[in-house]
């Protein structure tokens, strides 16, 4: 047993020389298309409702608002997760932690599954929200530092091949788990525990195929023909930053809130495009047609994560999310007029553009990291950053929910309900504007020197 | 003085004889390990590939549909 943990150590997946580094890609994308699997959990919300009933649901079923707190909980403890075991994972390397990942993640799916079939919300709980969150923050951070430590060159494009991957998993987990659930459902079951089966022995061979092909590259190691520029960017440091040090920085906090404001005016509207579009287009567009709005959303989201983060290496990373957020003020602001002319392709398109610049900020941020602190620890900063997410994770769509009910209640029109949450997504992207133009390069006093304790 | 001639030379040839064999052997490796490289890299990224063309087919249906059934 301790031979096999021994393939897992950082020291067996040094690559050889000549190793080629397009292989690196694919083996983040196994570990991040799958776990980006969360993104679809909420085709099991309706199913979990009606374990006992069926057909409807019975008074013991879970009600609808138990079951949404399984995703809630899986994203804080993605967050928590990311945060404390991203320091351990620059020491473990890449495959380890991805080991550990798959472990739970699909941990979280067959626990789950037992949940489903002893009627047991808290195996669910602990299952998918705190197992699978865990896995989910280990697979999220895993492949960052790696693909970073290949591609010096392109930054940016690397993580966004990867992240992209998290971007596409509902892509995917959502009409899987629609067709498994379909196979193994019966008069008697909604098949729903049988599909979480399903879908942790499958995630578990396919993040297995990545953690055993991954490779590191020897230390010092460069691309053929790549000369790192003798004077860098204004931004860009060739020095690095211990993580414990990043922290004591005012960068650290304000690239937190670039990614906080970000996240929470996109995963705010995110949760609601079906209803938004229904409501302000109302008699216009069927719930059949909004689920192919929002499957377009995805396709935005994926797609925003590989092309905005490809360019930030050519732009530069702080106006990359200068257009992001002023885009974004514009474009937030122009919806509420979109809805008010009755134009739905003006409104698909805005829309489709906020969340591909939602999509962006994720991918584009580990490379303003290696920007700003060097790569010697982007893993474990950038574990700690994401629990910006989990704060935007609650406050977006408590935000968005909340100020919808409350005009609703005072009797404004539903189709009018958004104007004024749009307004506040925008203010919000200002907030994330000014604390992206205050950003500038680390102070020399926080650069790591070895064997110098701060 | 020509027997101690011939002994260097030989010496000499053999070691370049050897240092050939070395080389090619090195670069036959080396030929080894880049078709190697190459077939995991085809089989790699044929693999990620499936669930994400799979997946972006099942989502361009629904977007058909909501141009087909809105627009």
């Amino acid at each position: 047993m301790n031979r096999f943990f021994h393939i897992l150590d950082k020291e067996r997946i040094i690559a050889k020389p000549g190793f080629n580094r397009w292989l690196i890609p694919p083996t983040a994308l196994c570990i991040h298309l799958a776990i980006g699997q969360v993104y679809a959990f909420s085709v099991f919300n309706l199913p979990l409702t009606r374990i006992i009933g069926i057909h409807e649901s019975a008074p013991e079923d879970w009600k609808l608002t138990s079951v949404g707190w399984i995703f809630s909980i899986a994203i804080v403890f993605l967050g928590i997760s990311a945060a404390f075991g991203g320091r351990w994972l620059e020491n473990a390397g890449p495959r380890k932690a991805m080991f550990f990942s798959a472990i739970c993640f699909s941990g979280g799916f067959f626990l789950s599954a037992a949940g489903v079939w002893v009627h047991s919300i808290l195996l669910l709980y602990f299952g998918y929200g705190v197992m699978g969150g865990i896995g989910l923050g280990l697979g999220y951070i895993s492949p960052v530092s790696t693909l970073i430590k290949w591609f010096p060159d392109r930054p940016g494009m690397a993580t966004g091949m990867a992240i992209m991957g998290f971007g596409g998993g509902a892509m995917v987990g959502s009409p899987l788990a629609v067709l498994l659930m379909e196979c193994f459902s019966s008069e008697t079951s909604m098949g729903v525990g049988m599909t979480f089966l399903a879908m942790g022995i499958m995630y578990f061979f396919f993040m297995l195929v990545g953690a055993f092909n991954v490779r590191i590259p020897p230390e010092g190691w460069l691309p053929a023909g790549y000369n790192p520029p003798v004077k860098p960017k204004k931004l860009v440091t060739d020095k690095d930053v211990h993580v414990d040090q990043a922290m004591k920085t005012p960068q650290f906090y304000l690239l937190w809130g670039v990614l906080c404001f970000n996240v929470t005016a996109g995963i705010g509207v995110l949760g609601q495009a079906s209803v938004m579009c229904q409501e302000m287009f109302h008699g216009h567009i069927a719930p059949l047609a909004a689920s192919g709005f929002v499957g377009l959303l995805s396709v935005a989201n994926m797609l925003g994560r590989f092309l905005w983060s490809g360019a930030s290496d050519y732009l530069g990373r702080k106006t990359t999310y200068s257009i992001y957020f002023i885009l974004g003020v514009l474009l937030y602001s122009f919806i509420p007029f979109a809805g008010w002319i009755g134009n739905i392709v003006l409104f698909i398109i805005s829309y489709a553009i906020i969340m591909s610049m939602y999509g962006g900020g994720f991918a584009t941020i580990p490379a303003y990291l290696k920007d700003i602190f060097g790569s010697m620890h982007v893993g474990a900063i950038h574990g700690r950053l994401l629990t910006a997410w989990s704060v935007a994770g609650i406050i977006g769509p408590v935000l968005v929910n909340y100020l919808r009910q409350y005009q609703i209640d005072h009797g404004m029109p539903k189709a009018s309900a958004y104007t004024i949450t749009m307004y506040i997504m925008a203010g919000l992207l200002l907030c994330g504007l000014a604390c992206n133009l205050c950003i500038k390069p680390v102070h020399k006093k926080h650069h790591y020197l070895p064997g110098v304790k701060k | 003085m020509f027997c101690k001639c011939w002994i260097d030379i030989k010496n000499i040839l053999s070691l370049l004889a050897s240092f050939f064999a070395l080389h090619r052997q090195e670069r036959h490796a080396k030929q080894i390990f880049i078709i190697k490289d190459n077939i995991k890299l085809i089989l790699l990224w044929g693999f990620v590939s499936i669930p994400i063309v799979w997946g972006f087919l099942q989502t361009f249906q629904k977007v058909l549909g909501l141009f087909k059934h809105e627009m």
